[in-house]
């Protein structure tokens, strides 16, 4: 195994071992503080322009499975972890977690103290990360010459509409980096999903005779995307059930008049208390976000808080006080993660079977 | 919404220590005083067990020294009038007398509330009906069963759950019946040997055998919020006691959707049992049909819960006692080291925790070695990491193959001894798992064999890797990096080299290469907090600092075996104590999960570590401890150790080998107290041996001595006089004594007292002799407390130590010393 380094915004280098492609890359770094469900991290689609810190110190153990996967084309920058395993458990007996990083062009390193670098990253806001093979002054002089692209969005969504067909509600689902989680839900509840671009009119929606929307998670700042997806959330809102998630609920608040911010520290993880307002439950769920609606721009005759963080006190869901749409920061279909929130899913389609005539 | 109305609470103890109840449940009582003494609540306890540290410090007042039983329980409740009983920390036992306190009506009559576990789950603990109905409630599986009273009928229940099946007679007793059927020619043979008797009924159960074994331990508050603690995972499969497994903590081999299921069925269980604290779940699961069943429910601690508190370095036992009060998740303070978010934080780790069982077979060759659903194991021991190859290793370490700090060989095995304990599994297994990857077994096949993930087996090949360089590559800085960072220790290459440790570590040093330590806690490094319970890796970043100038360090005694045994832990943590309040910085090192010397309140840091001489060097490094006591009896470590002379080590009690014992029969001994100046009598003692008079025999004792006449102990003490005086003695020291036919008494020996003896002395006197050792080995012994001796004492107190013959199946009437698990304490008046 190669020697490779990690190299740091803040000056910093580590030395560790390649595994996974041999690319050099740059991307932001953050930490993911699930125990399990490496393969759903790697492949959701919010780690676009990422590199992933785990700080599970043991990944690959369970090889990569089908069931496993929140999108077929990976786009997370790189992954850092302690140690990796050469495990495959498919049917082929094949597929190991460096040969699938491989095979995606994704680089990983290895040996890293993540304990320290979580350590570090939590002390500093957000920070760029190169993998190198040397980590010498031109090395770090790239690092801080890079600039990320914004358009990801553009990048992941899908270019045309497809099907995931079902026998119950036509759900159309606005794909703005899609996580496979969302369709696996709407499928155990029979919906009949039409997966659109980010960039579809309110016009080309209604046409397809939705009875309800869904607005997926994704990648990079809300801010990023033109007003005309405000526009087709607040005309949308008015006449169908809406649910949306992660970067759907960020611009569902921003279309409500709220402001969004970018956190000082991103949260990946499934360790966050979350209190739900209403019935004063504390649930967890799958969070990875690195944006929040500042709950001092929430205005209060439109919209509602429904979950609050209570780790870092940030706007975990929201609802419309007029209409029958809400929305949550976090993944509530899990993956990886618990299934507390799973629920919320039914409560979308009763507000669409009450709205149906 | 704090209870006001509870103001005393009668906690229920544990007993006499037995396999499957070490110290764990004595560990969390005491924690679970302390959080009560916070919130202003007395705490009574019931026990009989003379190494109880709970029953050491609740007042002398609030303990009650009785056996626990329904009769004893009852007296108690009505003399001293609780406001309520903590069931949860006593075991079974404890259970089994608050069910029927409850179904007696009585706890109504007196009332008394039970708190710390709701009736629903009181009711479901060891009823298995009642268990099958609260999973079927909760829409989980439970494995299917079902009772038939012929041939065909079992053939029926086989179409539905399919083979491979359990068929067992539905009279329990019976056990020696229990037949796993692999096909329908297996079934027709046993059914046509067994249906004979025509009353006869069976019960079809399917066999999980061989499935993945995963406990999982959550925790829920009055208003319903659920946190999972910890998920573990057993190396061995179903069919091989969860208490005799490798266990490994985080889960490393489940999918996320797997683990997901089992965390949603976990929490679907305690909601509609209504849990009000912790509860534990063992599930069966077979990962190629993506199935699982609920086997287990215990909604009480155990070692399970008590391991997932060391692991995760959440404070279970304090939050919990907390939840039970009425309080909720987010309400709780915790002691100050701790953030205030860690209660309501689900628990995320970046380290790996592993537990290796210990087991008692050299003590008793007897018993079966054979690993099956009844537990046999008496101890365990941990290895915490950042990697598997690094936790496994160090659990290795820590377990007491090798007091020399080597991989022992298995090499004598042949292949067919091999292969079957391969496929049977008996103890030390881990060492048999090593022995087939060293002969070349492929993984494929051994995972076959074994029902063990390949994942450990690739593991286990990494660390077999790692030995090779060591071998060909010696001393090398490359290699001890290498050896370091799985877990390798100093004394293990120093044996491979041939060369002194200190050797070892100078090739490492010059390069300024040292451990770092990194802190057990929750968040997986997330929350900032003063948590002082560390383990060693080799990596960038050191948590831990010296502790204070005025540091001592004690050195426990790491995973309990037969002997001393509970004894030992107990002595470990009463030293932490005395030490404490003499005015040292307390560091403990000790690497037993269940050990109460590792309950946070009872030292200012803990390291989690195998018992070596480098680990032990490293910490003194760091530390700079100006003491450093050893209690229990480490003879090699101790020789090791020693030869530090800058070192102010100190072992208690003096080591035993060095006692002298005439080859004579024994009956009774007294007790003094030596320093420079003076020697103390403080107890005589009667020996009882069970056998011949055998001071390897005698297991029961009494204090004082009540048969021996005044003038004959006079001259006893006389006589002992010179014996201690020739001895150069000092601390606390036994001369044994026997009493022949004719009534006249001879010498027979002296020896410094036993760890057992001491607390026994402690809990006969009333005074704290582990206090005063540890004041004169510190220099601050005061003789006035001799003053306080009361002899003219008009009781008598008696232990007796208790065997686990019955738990391994074994039926012999008497043990020895040696194979002693735990004692009964009992006080009566002098007749």
């Amino acid at each position: 195994m190669a020697t490779r380094y990690l190299i740091l915004e803040d000056g910093t280098s580590y030395k560790g071992k390649a595994f996974g492609s041999e690319s050099t890359t740059t991307g932001e770094i953050i930490v993911n503080s699930n125990m399990l469900g490496y393969q759903e991290i790697i492949t959701n689609q919010i780690y676009h322009n990422q590199i992933i810190t785990f700080t599970q110190p043991s990944i690959g153990n369970t090889g990569i499975n089908h069931k496993s996967f929140e999108s077929i084309i990976t786009n997370a920058k790189g992954i850092i972890v302690r140690e990796y395993s050469n495990i495959s458990t498919n049917r082929l007996g094949n597929l190991t977690l460096d040969r699938f990083l491989k095979q995606h062009n994704i680089p990983g390193i290895a040996g890293i103290d993540t304990r320290e670098l979580t350590h570090r990253i939590r002390r500093n806001s957000s920070m760029k990360a190169s993998i190198v093979d040397v980590n010498d002054e031109h090395a770090f002089d790239q690092l801080n010459a890079s600039v990320l692209t914004n358009q990801q969005v553009k990048q992941v969504s899908t270019k045309a509409p497809f099907p995931n067909t079902g026998d119950g509600y036509n759900i159309i689902l606005i794909d703005f980096g899609l996580k496979y989680g969302i369709l696996r839900r709407l499928a155990e509840l029979d919906c009949n999903v039409i997966v659109m671009p980010w960039n579809t009119s309110n016009k080309e929606i209604m046409d397809l005779d939705p009875d309800g929307v869904i607005l997926s998670t994704g990648p990079g700042s809300p801010k990023d995307l033109p007003e005309s997806v405000l526009n087709m959330i607040r005309e949308t809102q008015e006449k169908i059930p809406m649910f949306s998630m992660g970067l759907g609920h960020e611009l569902f608040a921003l279309a409500n008049g709220a402001e969004t911010y970018k956190l000082n520290v991103e949260h990946h993880g499934s360790n966050h208390p979350i209190r739900q307002i209403i019935t004063n439950q504390i649930i967890y769920a799958s969070q990875s976000q690195g944006y929040a609606v500042d709950p001092k721009s929430i205005k209060h005759d439109q919209l509602l808080i429904t979950f609050v963080d209570l780790v870092n006190g940030t706007v975990q869901g929201i609802r419309h006080r007029d209409f029958p749409s809400f929305s949550v920061q976090f993944s509530p279909d899990g993956g990886p993660g618990p299934e507390d929130t799973v629920d919320l899913f039914e409560e979308f389609l009763e507000n669409v079977s009450s709205q149906r005539r | 919404m704090f209870k006001h109305e509870i103001k005393k609470v009668l906690i229920l103890g544990s007993g006499p220590s037995s396999i499957g109840n070490e110290t764990e449940l004595d560990s969390a009582a005491f924690q679970m005083m302390v959080a009560l003494k916070k919130n202003g609540i007395k705490t009574l306890i019931i026990d009989n067990n003379p190494f109880s540290l709970t029953m050491t410090e609740v007042q002398a007042a609030n303990t009650f020294v009785k056996e626990i039983n329904l009769k004893n329980v009852l007296e108690v409740l009505k003399k001293a009038k609780p406001d309520a009983i903590i069931p949860t920390v006593g075991g079974l036992r404890a259970i089994h007398i608050t069910q029927e306190l409850l179904n007696q009506g009585i706890l109504k009559e007196l009332n008394v509330k039970i708190i710390g576990i709701s009736e629903a789950a009181l009711k479901t603990v060891n009823d298995s009906n009642r268990m099958k109905t609260v999973i079927n409630q909760s829409n989980e599986p439970c494995i299917p069963s079902k009772i038939v009273n012929n041939e065909s009928e079992a053939f029926d229940v086989v179409r539905q759950i399919g083979f491979p099946i359990i068929v067992k007679p539905i009279n329990q007793k019976d056990s020696a019946k229990r037949r796993v059927c692999k096909n329908t020619d297996e079934l027709s043979y046993f059914l046509d040997n067994s249906f004979n008797d025509q009353n006869k009924k069976f019960i079809v159960e399917k066999s999980v055998v061989g499935f993945k074994q995963i406990e999982m331990v959550g925790i829920r508050d009055e208003n319903g919020t659920k946190i999972l603690i910890n998920g573990l995972e057993n190396v061995d499969a179903v069919g091989v006691h969860s208490g005799d497994s490798i266990v490994v903590s985080p889960i490393q081999t489940l999918t996320d959707i797997e683990y997901q299921n089992l965390r949603t069925a976990t929490f679907k269980i305690m909601e509609n049992l209504e849990i009000v604290g912790v509860c534990h779940l063992q599930f069966a699961l077979s990962t190629k049909d993506n199935l699982y069943f609920i086997t287990k429910i215990n909604p009480l601690v155990n070692q399970s819960t008590a391991f997932s508190a060391r692991a995760t370095g959440y404070p279970l036992v304090y939050t919990c006692t907390n939840l039970m009060l009425g309080k909720q998740l987010n309400e709780i303070q915790l002691p100050e080291k701790y953030n205030h978010l860690t209660p309501i934080m689900e628990p995320s780790l970046d380290h790996v925790v592993i537990k290796i069982p210990i087991w008692p077979f050299e003590n008793i060759p007897q018993a079966s070695q054979r690993l099956n659903t009844v537990m046999k194991s008496v101890g365990s021991t941990v290895g915490v990491g950042r990697t598997v190859e690094e936790a496994l290793l160090k659990a290795l370490r820590s377990s007491q193959f090798s007091p020399r700090d080597i991989l022992p060989s298995m090499k004598n095995l042949d292949n067919d001894e091999l292969i079957n304990r391969l496929i049977h599994p008996q103890s030390n297994r881990l060492l048999v798992l090593i022995e087939s990857i060293r002969r070349g077994y492929q993984v494929d096949d051994l995972e076959e064999l074994t029902k063990i993930n390949k994942f450990y087996f690739y593991k286990l090949k990494k660390l077999l890797e790692i030995e090779e360089l060591i071998i060909n590559h010696p001393m090398e800085l490359n290699t001890i990096e290498h050896a370091h960072k799985f877990g390798f220790g100093d004394g293990m290459m120093a044996e491979t080299w041939h060369i002194p440790i200190q050797k070892v570590r100078e090739i490492y040093h010059q390069y300024n290469e040292y451990p770092t330590y990194k802190s057990i806690e929750s968040s997986a490094g997330e929350l900032k907090q003063n948590i002082e319970s560390f383990y060693s890796s080799f990596e960038k970043e050191n948590e831990s600092y010296k502790e204070s100038q005025k540091t001592a360090l004690v050195i426990g005694r790491g995973g309990n075996k037969l002997g001393p045994n509970t004894a030992a832990d107990y002595y470990t943590a009463e030293v932490l104590i005395q030490l404490h309040k003499l005015g040292y910085k307390t560091v403990v090192m000790n690497n037993n999960p269940n050990a109460v010397s590792l309950s946070p309140q009872i030292s200012d840091k803990q390291y989690i570590e195998p018992i070596q001489l480098g680990d032990i060097l490293n910490i003194i490094e760091l530390e700079e401890p100006v003491r450093v006591f050893v209690p229990g009896n480490r003879h090699f470590l101790m020789k090791q150790l020693k030869k530090y002379k800058e070192l102010n080590v100190q072992i208690l009690p003096p080591d035993q080998d060095t006692g002298v014992i005439l080859p004579k029969n024994v009956s009774y001994a007294l007790n003094f107290f030596v320093t420079n100046e003076n020697n103390y009598f403080i107890s005589s003692e009667k020996l009882i041996s069970n056998l011949n008079n055998d001071l390897d025999h005698v297991t029961n004792y009494e204090m004082p001595y009540g048969d021996i006449d005044d003038n004959q102990l006079i001259q006893n003490i006389k006589e002992s006089y010179t014996h201690i005086d020739k001895s150069n003695w000092i601390g606390l020291v036994q001369i044994l004594f026997n009493e022949k036919n004719n009534g006249e008494s001879e010498y027979v020996g002296i020896r410094p007292l036993r760890l057992t003896e001491t607390i026994f002395l402690s809990k006969a006197t009333g005074i704290n002799w582990i206090r005063e050792l540890v004041k004169f080995y510190t220099k601050r012994f005061d003789s006035k407390i001799i003053d306080e001796l009361n002899t003219n004492q008009d009781r008598i107190a008696s232990m007796r130590a208790t065997f686990p013959f019955k738990q391994l199946n074994l039926y012999i009437d008497h043990g020895n010393s040696s194979q002693e698990i735990g004692a009964k304490l009992k006080f009566r008046l002098k007749d």
